[in-house]
């Protein structure tokens, strides 16, 4: 199998850095790949770092079955709470949407229920740092962050290291 | 009378697509549009200004299913631009990574149209085999692409690095399973496909899919720009091709080959490289399937020819004149993909357009539905494993530099 699925903790960045602060995902696994002398956590074997951009349904994801050692997912994505742009929010399976399958489109498919099933099937913790988004331009396209979810990366760095333990 | 049926959204692909079809009192299709409803993206316009190396991370994000064939699109249209000939050792790690999406993108294809035509009592078995095949499609793309999605290996002048000889090994056993998978597969799909039958019983057509435009291919697994006369090639809007109500809905270009409607994928590599003359849309699935075992063999060779030790990054510089247009050929999993790009003197992007392979099957898909009934033109468009959303590149002006829609342009 993929050497990311022999792991025990994935970090998966989501979303499109060409969106605004849809590219929350990629700055997060871009600043985590810089900090691994600060934090040797992010060097572990155990451990692997994906830019998962919208891929990570097709890439990932659906790849995941009872073989697989994996024990952890955390996820870095932007999430739209109406809270404060740059808001951190950890949130749990428990917490995820219960969407409807959506056999439409394989690819919109959202992760929300894949990764409900990933954890009711393979008992894998889902954990998801969200950041309150404060633009998301798609279609248009923009490639900078705000400047409130820039200045929230380095704390939610500190949360996924902090998953990581 | 007749009327028209419309299909909205069509399904079990990538994007947003619909069907309108003008059919008969007997339900056969006279005129078949297919057209593409994903918004614009614009990234050709953006890239412009942007430093040459930019480029290969831009497109990857074309769409979340084929990174690794745009990046390598992209890295070859600026070298290309550039003068800069990667060595050898670092184009094989390239040819291998796009087999690894290719490995890994054909059979979630067969996964899509399993409940067309897989019966129930098959279809765990079906789907284990097709998942075990994607995942050595995907332990490829990590390995040698560095990444599992966006591989940073990829590279303007080559692959960043090589891989180690365990790692090369490893590659060589996975692609065994996969070939006995792949030839499994064969086997299983291939009788199902030549007695026209879908899984509730109906019987297909013979001539579902049939149509005479041309095959446009350039390599049996990698991509040549040597095979192909860009200069032929030429973009129309759709207005040239659908009538103007559906034309002004559509969201991309109609490329042509010398006038020609031109089919890429894995018939037309098929039709060129291997002497196939199946018609319709049965002969696109059963050479798709046989494709799995080409890609599987040819990625054993490239393993077998690697030096591991071998230079696999070109150190010229990233500079062009800012006129010369590179031009990028990739035999994608859906077919001919093509970027082009002129670089400046100081390494930025001064021109960038994508034909993407999709793009070239959108408008043939719509003429291949006609004349049968409308209720089998699902089946052709899912056999042509259309992925629309990276083929979204609308213009603005036709042949005649004529203006065509101004609001295109906002």
């Amino acid at each position: 199998m993929p050497g990311y699925l022999n792991k025990e903790i994935l970090v998966l960045g989501c979303g499109n850095i060409l969106f605004g602060d849809d590219g929350f995902g990629y700055h997060m696994i871009k600043r985590l790949n810089e900090l691994k002398e600060q934090y040797p956590i992010l060097n572990s074997e155990k451990i692997q770092l994906i830019d998962a951009g919208t891929g990570a349904s097709h890439f990932i994801l659906s790849l995941i079955d009872g073989e697989t050692p994996l024990k952890k997912i955390v996820i870095a994505d932007i999430i739209d709470y109406g809270l404060e742009p740059g808001t951190l929010k950890k949130l749990c399976v428990e917490d995820i949407p219960n969407l409807p399958k959506y056999h439409v489109d394989a690819h919109d498919m959202p992760l929300a229920g894949m990764l409900r099933e990933i954890n009711d099937d393979y008992g894998i913790e889902i954990v998801v740092i969200g950041c309150q988004q404060k633009r998301v331009t798609a279609p248009d396209i923009l490639l900078e962050l705000s400047e409130e979810v820039t200045n929230s990366i380095d704390d939610a760095v500190k949360m996924v290291v902090d998953e990581l333990n | 009378m007749g009327k028209t049926v419309e299909i909205n959204p069509t399904t079990r692909h990538e994007g947003h697509t619909k069907l309108v079809l003008k059919v008969d009192d007997d339900g056969i299709v006279e005129k078949g549009n297919y057209l593409s409803v994903t918004p614009v993206r614009g990234f050709e316009k953006f890239l412009v200004g942007k430093p040459a190396e930019f480029a290969p991370i831009a497109v990857s994000r074309f769409c979340g299913i084929c990174p690794i064939a745009h990046a390598t699109s992209a890295v070859e249209a600026i070298e290309d631009a550039c003068g800069i000939v990667p060595p050898k050792d670092g184009l094989l790690l390239r040819e291998l990574t796009g087999l690894g999406n290719k490995m890994h993108s054909h059979p979630l294809h067969e996964f899509l149209i399993a409940p067309d035509f897989i019966p129930e009592k098959d279809r765990v078995e079906y789907i284990t085999r097709i998942q075990q095949m994607r995942k050595t499609g995907q332990y490829i793309v990590d390995t040698i692409g560095g990444e599992a999605i966006h591989a940073p290996n990829i590279k303007v002048g080559g692959m960043l690095k090589s891989i180690t000889p365990s790692a090369a090994s490893k590659i060589y056993y996975k692609c065994k399973e996969f070939e006995k998978l792949a030839k499994e597969q064969v086997e299983y799909l291939i009788p199902i496909f030549e007695n026209r039958t879908l899984v509730d019983g109906t019987e297909i057509p013979e001539k579902l899919g049939y149509h005479d435009f041309g095959y446009l291919a350039t390599d049996s697994t990698y991509g040549n720009r040597e095979n192909i006369e860009q200069k032929k090639v030429h973009e129309y809007t759709p207005y040239d091709v659908y009538e103007k109500e559906v034309a002004v809905q559509a969201c991309t270009t109609i490329p042509r080959y010398n006038g020609r409607l031109m089919e890429v994928g894995p018939r037309a590599r098929f039709a060129k490289f291997h002497d196939f003359k199946e018609k319709g849309a049965m002969a696109i699935h059963i050479a798709r399937a046989y494709e799995n075992v080409i890609h599987v063999k040819r990625a054993m060779e490239i393993i077998e020819e690697l030096n591991v030790d071998g230079l696999t990054r070109a150190k010229d510089p990233i500079l062009g004149d800012g006129e010369k247009l590179g031009l990028g050929v990739h035999e994608a999993a859906r077919g001919h993909n093509t970027h082009q790009a002129s670089i400046d003197e100081k390494g930025r992007i001064t021109y960038y357009n994508a034909i993407v392979a999709t793009t070239w099957n959108i408008p043939l898909i719509g003429k291949a539905v006609e004349g049968t009934h409308y209720k089998f033109a699902e089946h052709v468009v899912r056999a042509y494993d259309p992925c629309v959303s990276c083929a979204t590149h609308m213009i603005s002006l036709d042949y005649d530099n004529k203006v065509v829609n101004e609001k295109y342009f906002k």
